[in-house]
Parts: structure tokens; C-alpha cells; sequence
């Protein structure tokens, strides 16, 4: 591993003039689970680490009135472990139960699963769904994006020279909605995903139709993808097979795959099929309160 | 660039250190280079993906190989070694003892850092709960079931439900047929066996190879000139400056230690670097410049046959080796038969997937052309593998010490970096370690032949198979290996637990630039018995005659012959096997009817398979010796290593039920080519028959010298004026060679028998099919040690699906555990395991192997249950998801 220098940041501040550096390669640290093995193996050389565990507003993790913030340095573990996130947030707690293992989970943040910006990352189409917003803070100030405009090519994401996302905030999800992610995997564990799927649906006070909800997709494009199509078919329809079927068919149409070692382009447009229909059904479910994470 | 160094203050096991560590630094270096503390193993080289490294940091499970050790300023640390001790263990590490989850032991001190971790927050985790606590800590040997098993015992301990004391009252009686711990499993358990990697030399090297980047090529030069002069590099070895034949002969003297001109594999050695660090090493060997004229890439047979191709090897061509086998007459049986099936069936080339990689070091002892070389590694057969490099090397005076061995499962058949090393402790005349990453080791390490297999098989009106044709062909791969090893064992073990008059089989093994085929647990057998049970499915199927009625009305009889000609003599439980398993499968069926009744996507299914699997190879002979110890216990000496089968457990029972001693008094002396004789490999489940047989023979030995001389103590023996030591040898009858013409000859002198059921569940949306249950049926004679037999059972269901449903090994693309997908625990399912005892005639008090036996029949099982659960039949192993699903989808069209 090439040798780099460490920097302990205490504040955003500190940390942003770390990273406006425009002459060493400078990259943040968090937990660190993906950053170190690929340095290992020189994937990536960075000059300058820059640990932002450290800084007091990126351990944050709070929900005020109905507002979620989860710091980008937040292990995965304080997320579901706090039981008013798991209730409201079911996507989001089936996605990082899947990132790594409980011994990685004490380090592995989502801010560094989105930062990654692999096209599998598990938890990204979940916030997709959740509609999470990035807090970003830069030189100059801060700026906040829809998490679905956050990556834009893999490992590329929308932060420029001096940029840190700080925070992901998330409100909270009016009554009678549902979510869910799920993945296919050759294993039951340790697998990247071949393909994934988050859903989510608000139903009508009435339960009997679907009054918004959103489809995003992973590991099927460059980055991962929020549906629109999906949720418009469904939306102001009955809460049905049909309706799911309709919305697979319009996430499989906006699907981009490749073929990879861990799966082809057809067995991952097909799974894209599979997915959604399982998400839609879990998160109606969900949405009417009779399953559980 | 300034490297700033930061100064933390750390508890570790409860003592406090003060630690001055780079920004790169990580916590598994700290605990294994500077404290040394070995308990925390490493797998994956520092990717997170093996789980042996796990630490607590904190009360929380932590991968001590993504920790900085910067970041624990204040932390408290506990390894394996910090909660107890063989003298004084903590409960977790008893009850991994006492369940037999520890077999080669190099997952254990992770999985019981992750266990204690659990244990803390849940006192009385639930099994959803275990497997989420040790869903990422993998596990080759077990099938995770002893582990689980381990985890509830360990539960109940510390909330002193039990306690070890009461658990072992329970081990007593005879020293046969009970489960006493495995001799090393406390020492493993405490993370103090000392593994190859483990192992320090003072002053030693790290040595570091430049391997081939191209699949076949011409060598037209080699600079090492910017190699030489980076840091720390002491030298760089090439072709030249080795001293002997620079080969390694196993079946031929076709493998360069390192290529002189042409380079015939991805991955083979060309240039060894020795430097004072291993990263430097590695670096030095990145910045070998080799220039190369690439050559045509050959990687299937029908490529390397095909006329006019590129002869791969100078000494033979492609097609490495033939063997006909010719009984009865089948042409004549299928030009009169009507009832009969065919098809084509292949399987892919594997991975044995060890987790140790293939650390070695090498030192001399002593000065000029006397010096002994001293090699450590990880062989199965020490004295074969020390001549080998006799051999390659050119030094006479060498010494193998076997250190503790991190699973194997046919992969130690051959050397693999000990040639290199121990060439590299001669030329640079230091002490040398060579620490490949798990990369390289697979790389560079012999795999599962694919095969080829064109199966072709008849019955008779009432249900009696008549004929078989079986033509197959194995890749080989760029080196011979064992050569004809795995064809000879097919053949011999073709037709497994059925009578067939009539065959026809020719086999055919052709060198490829594929990775190069060796042992793998069952060598050959696993491979031809997918394809023979697959189609006696398809026979029975056909007969409309049910598939255990059918296995069973085609067993062979006494009188009878085994496809080689070999005639039965002793009793042939197969019957009785198949009658154990009925209620089983009758359960099992209806189950699976009740479920699918329900409709719906999900599938279920039951299939089954058999074999009786030939152990104790004809002509095969063992030598070991026996000595009593001043304390009159004993000391067994002979090569006989135990890389987690239970070896140890097989020699010490025996020992101490023969002689009447308690275990402690018995010693083994088994992992050193000094004081002991070769012995053969510890393969081919071979080693219960062969060395319990000798060990026996020694045992009657000194035996009868105590009641010549009238006493049974050291003290009386050496009054007598009677040797202290005995040599016992067996050998088994007939020739280990088939008819090069006909096949025909005398074959293995004692099977294990089994039938397996698989109870699968297909997802017909995704083609994913997860197995919910394995039940096994085995004889293998008497038992020696229950708990130890349950594992090799387990552990070759666990791996026989992972073989039959997701396995499979690409060169140049399959690198480390996400790679290669062998299964974790989220992947392990029921186990049941159903013993017949039918006491073999000449086995060590009536026991044989058991190895092997379930990698057999397990994955035809798998695939009989996926046709019966939903249809299709998957004649291409593995079972993925997409091909279950094309198939699927190409039977609605």
C-alpha cells in the first residue's frame, strides 16, 4: 500500500479545508471497511486520509419531530438498533442488516455506502424510496440534493473538490405507507447483489388505493435508479397483483444492465421483474401493518 | 512526505499498551507481528471477508483486519487468547471442544471471538439470532452444524444449565464408538496452535513471487535489473540458480518450481524475490519485467485435441493418458435392449477452498552440504512431498515439519510453495517465509478436474441394470499432478453400490492451460456418480419403478463383480442401507406433496442418490511404529497427518483401547519426517483402514513382547532385555493396477456405503433452489468415534451442495471469497445422519473411512430432488439460479 498521511478532523470546517486541496488526492475516511482493502490493494492512492469520525455533527443521530438525520459517520448498527427507525424506515433497516456482517456493521456507515457509489450499494435505492436528502457542505456553505441525483457514474458521485456530505436526512413517512428492499444473491450472505429492489407505497386512508409510491432500482445501471414510470402505473390504482405486475414491467423497461461475473443481462432484467413484485408486496404489508421488519 | 506516527493507549487482554502506529497500520498486524498473538488468523488477507480475525473491540464483534489501530485510543481489545487458556478455558472454548465444532481449527478463534460477542447481548441467542451473529465467519469443514451446536451449548453453560464437568461424565466407557475431543481441539479452541503463517524464524525473509500474467506464452526475457535495487531486497532467484531438476514430479516431471522459456498457466512463478519485509518483496516482485510471446490458449480438451494443435509439454502429448474398461458385452446388451437411457452431463472445474492459504517457511540448521533443510507447510503425505523436492531442488537433508493445517481437502495431494521456498532458503542462505495472499494461493494450487461424462445405461424388463456405456473426458489442466489418479479411482468406483454384467467406459485425460487437476475431496468418484445417479434416476424414471426400489434391486451381492472384475466376498449392507432411509423418504415425500398442494412459486422436491465408496486401494501398505514411554503410556510415531478428518482422534482411541491406557498416555508423533517412515497420503479416506491397521499390527506387537517378557510396563520391558519400540505394517491385497486394456482387476478392499436424500425447495421465479434438509444413511463399519464421523458427514453435505448448486472455480476470475462462493452459514440447512454399523471383516476393529463419502452422493441428490421438485433436470453442474431458470423456461416453450 502506497504510504499517505492522516488527518484528524474535529470539525466540518477542518475537514472541508482538508479536502479543498488541489494538489494531493484527499479522501474522507469513516468506517473505513471499503476504503481499506481496496488501498490494499491499490485500487485506490490517496495522499491525505482525512477521518471524519471525529467530527461531533456527523455522529448525530436524531429524529425531531418528523425529521431523521443520520450523520454520515454513523455506524450501521446505532441505525438499527433505535427502534423508531426501524418502524418507520423498513427499507432502509432491510438494506444495511445487508452491508457486510455484524463485525462490519460497527464500522460501516451509509454515508460511506453511498459515497462508494457502486451500482449494488444495498442501501442507496432504499433512500431512493425513502426520499433522503444530502446534506452537503463545501467551501462555499452547505447545499442539500435528492439522493437520487447523489451518484452519477460508478464510484462517481455529484461532490466536487472540498465537498463532505455530512448528513442524510429523511422525514418521516405519512400513515399507511410501506417500504421495502430486497436483493438477489448466489449466497445467502456475503454476495454483492446480482440485482436490487426498494418499493414503497402510501395507500388512502381507506386502504383501497395507492396514493404515491416510488420504485428504484440497483446493480441494473451505472448507478442506482429511481423509477419513476413504476410509481406513476401504480399510483391512484388498487393495491393489487396487477398493479404489481404493472410496475415490474415498467422497472424491468428502465433497467440498464450488463453482464458480470455475477449475473447476466437477461437473468438480471428478469430478476429486476422478480424483485419489484416481492418489494410491492412486502411494502403493502407493511403499509397495512401486518408484517414486521 | 512526513508519515505522521500517533501514540494510543490501548488494553489489550487487560494489560495495557502504549502503541506508536502509523496511519496504515492495522490492528491484526499489531496483535499477530508485534504482540504475537496467533490466535487471530487470517484468510482473506485483509479484505474482510473470512471472519478469522475477529477481535471484541469495545463488547462489539470486530474484523481486526479493517480496524486502524489509530482509532482505538482508549480501546479495550480481546482476542481468543485473552479468554482462557487449555489449563483454564473459557466455557465458549469448552463447549467448541466438547461439540466437535472444531476440526482444522483455523475459523475456530474467530468464530469463538463472534460467539462471545453474541453471547454477551443475547444469553440465549435463538438459531435466526446465531446465524446473523456468524453469518460472515466461514467455515470449510463443518457445515456449520457443530458450530450452531456449539453456540446453544455454550449458551447453556454460561447460564449454568450445564456445566463442561457434567457434559464430560458423559464420555466414558469404551475408548470406542465415543466422541472423546479431538487431541488438538483444545489447543485450537485457545488460539495456540501454531499454524504454517504462525511460525517465526529470527532473521527470516519474506519472499515474494513474480508470476505469469499470460495463459500460455513464450518467456523471451526477464529483467530483474528494478527489482533488484528496490528496498529492502536482498536478491531475486530465477530458473537458473536452482539447483536440481527444477521440476515437480508428482504422476510427471512436467512443473517448473519457476519457468525457464514458457509459461503454461496463469499464475506460474517465473521470478522469487527476497526482501526484508513482505511488502517490499511484493513490491519488488510487481517491477519484474517479463517480456513474453504469447502463445495459443488452449483451456477445454476438445481445444487441446483438436489436429495440429500446440503441443502443451515437451514429454507427452495433449492427450496425457487413456484407460478402456471393458466387461461383459454392452453393445450387445443396447442392440437388444429397449429400455435404456442416455445423456451428456459435465461438471466444472472446483475449488477445494482451504481457508489457510499456502503459507511456508523454510530454514537451514547447520552449515556447508551438510545444512538440513528445514521446510514447514502443511503436507498430507510429508515424506512423499520431501522427496519430491529432493528431487526438484537438488538437497539431499531435508526435514518436513507439518505444521497445524488449515483444512486441505485433496489440495495438499500436491506441494504447492514449498518447492519455491525451500529453493529460496538455499539460494539466499537466510531463513525464508513466503506469505502468498489468498489470490496467489488459489492461483497457484491444484483444483477439481471438470469432466466430460457421456453416460449411456440399460435395464432389464423386471428392473435389472444390464449395460452401461461411460465415456469421459477430464481436463487435466497445464500440470499432471496426480496424473491418471482420478481417472483410476472413477473406474474403479463406476458402477459404486449396483451390479452391471456389461460395461463399456473409456476415459480420456488431456493437458489443457486450465488449472492444473488434483485431489479433491473424493478425486474422481463425486464427479462419475452425478452422472451415474443422475441417470439411474432417469432409468428408474423410465421403468416407472420407483428410485429407492430400483437402487436397492440393483445392489451387488457376494459372488457378484465390481465394474473392474473384482469379486465381492464380504457381506454388501447396501440392502439395509436402502431399507434405513425408507421411512425417511416416504416422510419426506409426503411432505413435499402436502407443500406443493398449496401452489404457488415455490417448488419442493426429493431426491436421492447412492454410492459405495472404495476405501483401502488394492496393493496399498502402511508401516508406523509404537513405543512405550518410561510412564509406561505410549508414543505413536508415523506420518500420519490429520488436517481436521479426525486422524488423531482414530490413532489415540485405538492405541489406548488396545492397550487399556487412558488417553493422555497416548502420544502421537505424527507431523515430522524424523522418527517417522513414509506413509502415504492422508487421502482417499484411506487413512483409518491403512494406519489403524498397522498401528494395530505394531500394537499385537508389542503386546506379545509384554507377556513373553511378563510384564506390561517400560521398566519390566527393558529388564526383559525387550525393545521399548515396534514396528507394525499392513498391506493390503491384490495389485493397484487396472488392465491397460480392459479395465479389469483387483479394486478397493472395503467400501462405505450410504444413500443420501435431498429435500430441496425451487424458486421457480428466480430459479434459486435452497435445500431444506439432507438425510444420510451411512455404514462405514464400526464406529471409532461418533461426534468425529458426524463432521466428515456434515462437512461433505455442506460441501457437496455448495459443489452442486454455486461452486465453481475460474481461472484468472475466481480470487477470494466473494469469488468463490462456498457456503456460509446462512446457507447451511438440516442434518440428519442415520448410522448402519456392519463390521468389516479386516478394518481396524471393524471400521473403514468415511472421508469422502457424502461429497459423493450428495450432489446427484440435489440435482434428483430439483427434477422431482419442479421438472427440469440440471445435467450441467452447478445448479445456479439462471440455469435452473432457462431450463425451466425452455420447458414451458
Amino acid at each position: 500500500m502506497k504510504q499517505f498521511d492522516y488527518e484528524n478532523a474535529k470539525t466540518i470546517g477542518e475537514a472541508v479545508n482538508l479536502l479543498n486541496n488541489s494538489s494531493k488526492n484527499v479522501r474522507p475516511i469513516a468506517g473505513g471497511t471499503d476504503l481499506i482493502p481496496r488501498m490494499r490493494n491499490g485500487l485506490l492512492e490517496p495522499d491525505i486520509l482525512v477521518d471524519i469520525k471525529n467530527i461531533p455533527e456527523l455522529n448525530i443521530l436524531s429524529i425531531n419531530g418528523d425529521l431523521l438525520e443520520i450523520g454520515a459517520a454513523v455506524p450501521l448498527y446505532r441505525i438499527y438498533e433505535e427502534e423508531r427507525i426501524t418502524k418507520s424506515y423498513p427499507a432502509l433497516i432491510d438494506a444495511i442488516k445487508n452491508i457486510g456482517g455484524i463485525a462490519i456493521q460497527g464500522r460501516a456507515t451509509v454515508g460511506g455506502n453511498l459515497c462508494n457509489a457502486a451500482p449494488s450499494g444495498d442501501s442507496i435505492p432504499a433512500l431512493i424510496v425513502h426520499e433522503a436528502m444530502c446534506i452537503i457542505a463545501g467551501p462555499t456553505g452547505q447545499r442539500i440534493l435528492p439522493v437520487e441525483d447523489f451518484c452519477t457514474a460508478p464510484g462517481k458521485t455529484a461532490l466536487g473538490r472540498g465537498e463532505l456530505l455530512t448528513t442524510i436526512q429523511i422525514k418521516h413517512p405519512p400513515h399507511n405507507t410501506g417500504s421495502c428492499y430486497n436483493r438477489f444473491i448466489p449466497r445467502n450472505e456475503m454476495d454483492i447483489a446480482v440485482t436490487g429492489v426498494a418499493a414503497s407505497l402510501m395507500l388512502s386512508m381507506d386502504r383501497t388505493q395507492i396514493e404515491n409510491a416510488k420504485v428504484a432500482i440497483g446493480a441494473v445501471a451505472p448507478t442506482p435508479l429511481l423509477v419513476k414510470a413504476a410509481g406513476e402505473v401504480l399510483v391512484g390504482n388498487a393495491p393489487t397483483e396487477e398493479a404489481w405486475g404493472k410496475a415490474a414491467i415498467a422497472a424491468q423497461s428502465a433497467a440498464r444492465p450488463i453482464t458480470d461475473v455475477r449475473g447476466s443481462i437477461n437473468q438480471r432484467k428478469h430478476l429486476v421483474g422478480v424483485l419489484t413484485k416481492r418489494a410491492l408486496r412486502k411494502a403493502y404489508l407493511r403499509a397495512i401493518g401486518e408484517m414486521e421488519i | 512526505m512526513v508519515i505522521k506516527m500517533k501514540e494510543v493507549t490501548i488494553t489489550i487482554n487487560g494489560v495495557q499498551h502504549k502503541v506508536k502506529a502509523e496511519p496504515d497500520k492495522i490492528l491484526i498486524d499489531l496483535l499477530r507481528e508485534d504482540l504475537h498473538l496467533i490466535g487471530t488468523k487470517q484468510s482473506c488477507d485483509r479484505k474482510g471477508q473470512c471472519g478469522a480475525c475477529t477481535v471484541i473491540v469495545n463488547n462489539r464483534a470486530v474484523r481486526s483486519c479493517l480496524q486502524k489501530v489509530v482509532d482505538l485510543e482508549g480501546a479495550s481489545v480481546i482476542t481468543v487468547e485473552g479468554l482462557g487458556t487449555p489449563e483454564k478455558p473459557h466455557p465458549i472454548q469448552e463447549a467448541y471442544v466438547l461439540s466437535g465444532a472444531i476440526q482444522c481449527g483455523f475459523c475456530t478463534p474467530g468464530l469463538i471471538m463472534a460467539t462471545k460477542a453474541l453471547l454477551d447481548q443475547n444469553p440465549d441467542p435463538d438459531l435466526p439470532a446465531i446465524k446473523r451473529a456468524l453469518a460472515r465467519n466461514l467455515c470449510r469443514c463443518t457445515g456449520y452444524k457443530k458450530i450452531i451446536e456449539a453456540v446453544t451449548l455454550s449458551s447453556r453453560f454460561l447460564r449454568n444449565e450445564t456445566t463442561p464437568e457434567e457434559y464430560r461424565r458423559s464420555l466414558k466407557g469404551s475408548m470406542i464408538g465415543v466422541s472423546y475431543p479431538r487431541p488438538s481441539a483444545m489447543l485450537k479452541a485457545c488460539g495456540l496452535a501454531e499454524f504454517t503463517g504462525d511460525v517465526r524464524i529470527e532473521g527470516s525473509l519474506e519472499l515474494a513471487v513474480a508470476r505469469s500474467t499470460e495463459f500460455h506464452a513464450l518467456i523471451k526475457s526477464i529483467d530483474t535489473s528494478v527489482a533488484e535495487k528496490m528496498p529492502g531486497v536482498i536478491g531475486v532467484m530465477t530458473a537458473k540458480d536452482i539447483k536440481g531438476t527444477n521440476r515437480i514430479r508428482v504422476a510427471a516431471p512436467d512443473q517448473p518450481i519457476l519457468c525457464e522459456d514458457r509459461v503454461r498457466l496463469l499464475g506460474d512463478p517465473i521470478v522469487a524475490i527476497a526482501a526484508e519485509t513482505r511488502e517490499q518483496a511484493k513490491a519488488a516482485a510487481a517491477a519484474v519485467k517479463v517480456e513474453y510471446e504469447p502463445l495459443l490458449v488452449m483451456l477445454e480438451p476438445e481445444e487441446a485435441l483438436a489436429s495440429g494443435a500446440l503441443q502443451i509439454h515437451p514429454h507427452s502429448p495433449n492427450l496425457f493418458m487413456s484407460q478402456p474398461l471393458v466387461k461383459g458385452d454392452a453393445d450387445k446388451v443396447f442392440a437388444e435392449s429397449s429400455a435404456f437411457v442416455e445423456a451428456e452431463f459435465s461438471t466444472q472445474m472446483n475449488h477445494q477452498a482451504p481457508m489457510e492459504p499456502e503459507h511456508c517457511v523454510a530454514y537451514l540448521k547447520g552449515e556447508g552440504d551438510g545444512a538440513q533443510l528445514v521446510v514447514i507447510q502443511r503436507s498430507i503425505n510429508i515424506h512423499g512431498h520431501t522427496a519430491q523436492i529432493k528431487e526438484a531442488i537438488g538437497w539431499d537433508n531435508i526435514r518436513y515439519i507439518e505444521a497445524y493445517s488449515g483444512g486441505q481437502f485433496g489440495i495438499k495431494g500436491s506441494i504447492t510453495t514449498e518447492a519455491v521456498t525451500a529453493a529460496a532458503a538455499l539460494h539466499f542462505k537466510r531463513p525464508i517465509r513466503y506469505i502468498p495472499s489468498l489470490e496467489e494461493s488459489i492461483l497457484l494450487t491444484s483444483k477439481r478436474h471438470p469432466y466430460r461424462q457421456k453416460v449411456k445405461l440399460a435395464a432389464d424388463t423386471k428392473g435389472r441394470l444390464t449395460a452401461l456405456h461411460y465415456d469421459f473426458t477430464i481436463n487435466k489442466g497445464a500440470y499432471a499432478g496426480m496424473g491418471g489418479g482420478v481417472m483410476m479411482r472413477s473406474l474403479n468406483m463406476l458402477t459404486g453400490a449396483y451390479y452391471l454384467p456389461n460395461i463399456k467406459a473409456l476415459g480420456l485425460i488431456v493437458y489443457t492451460n486450465n488449472g492444473y487437476g488434483g485431489a479433491a475431496r473424493g478425486a474422481g468418484p463425486p464427479q462419475t456418480t452425478f452422472a451415474i445417479e443422475s441417470a439411474v434416476d432417469m432409468l428408474a424414471k423410465k421403468l416407472g419403478i420407483d428410485p429407492l426400489e430400483f437402487r436397492r434391486m440393483n445392489s451387488l451381492k457376494p459372488g457378484e463383480t465390481k465394474a473392474t472384475g473384482m469379486v465381492i466376498t464380504e457381506k454388501w449392507p447396501f440392502p439395509e442401507v436402502c431399507d434405513a432411509i425408507k421411512p425417511h423418504y416416504e416422510r419426506a415425500k409426503r411432505d413435499a406433496a402436502a407443500f406443493n398442494a398449496k401452489g404457488g412459486p415455490l417448488k419442493r422436491g426429493v431426491g436421492l442418490a447412492a454410492h459405495s465408496f472404495g476405501i483401502g486401494g488394492a496393493g496399498d501398505s502402511a508401516t508406523m511404529s509404537i513405543e512405550i514411554d518410561p510412564d509406561d503410556g505410549v508414543t505413536i510415531y508415523a506420518a500420519v497427518a490429520d488436517p481436521g478428518e479426525g486422524n488423531d482422534s482414530m490413532l489415540s482411541q485405538i492405541a489406548a483401547h488396545q492397550l487399556g491406557l487412558p488417553l493422555e498416555k497416548v502420544r502421537l508423533y505424527t507431523r515430522d519426517t524424523e522418527k517417522t517412515v513414509g506413509m502415504g497420503p492422508a487421502a482417499g479416506s484411506r487413512m483409518t483402514w491403512i494406519a489403524g491397521n498397522s498401528l494395530i499390527n505394531a500394537i499385537e506387537q508389542l503386546k506379545a513382547t509384554m507377556s513373553e517378557a511378563n510384564s506390561k510396563t517400560y521398566a519390566g520391558l527393558v529388564m526383559a532385555g525387550k525393545s521399548t519400540r515396534y514396528q507394525g505394517s499392513t498391506k493390503n491385497p491384490g495389485v493397484g493396477r487396472l488392465d491397460p486394456q480392459t479395465g479389469q482387476g483387483d479394486s478397493f478392499v472395503s467400501e462405505c456405503h450410504n444413500i443420501q436424500l435431498a429435500e430441496v425447495e425451487v424458486n421457480t421465479d428466480t430459479g434459486a433452489t435452497r435445500i431444506i434438509k439432507m438425510t444420510t444413511v451411512v455404514d462405514a463399519g464400526t464406529v471409532l468415534n461418533p461426534q468425529n464421523l458426524e463432521g466428515q458427514l456434515e462437512g461433505g453435505m455442506d460441501q457437496g451442495v455448495g459443489w452442486a448448486l454455486r461452486e465453481e472455480y475460474v481461472l484468472g476470475k475466481t480470487k477470494d471469497w466473494i469469488t468463490f462462493k462456498f457456503p456460509t452459514i446462512n446457507d447451511s440447512f438440516e442434518m440428519e445422519i442415520i448410522i448402519h454399523e456392519t463390521p468389516r471383516l479386516k478394518g481396524p476393529l471393524g471400521a473403514t473411512g468415511i472421508g469422502e463419502m457424502t461429497m459423493t452422493s450428495t450432489a446427484p441428490a440435489v440435482i434428483n430432488a430439483i427434477e422431482d421438485a419442479c421438472g427440469i433436470r440440471i445435467y450441467n453442474l452447478p445448479a445456479t439460479p439462471e440455469k435452473v431458470k432457462a431450463a425451466l423456461v425452455a420447458a414451458v416453450k
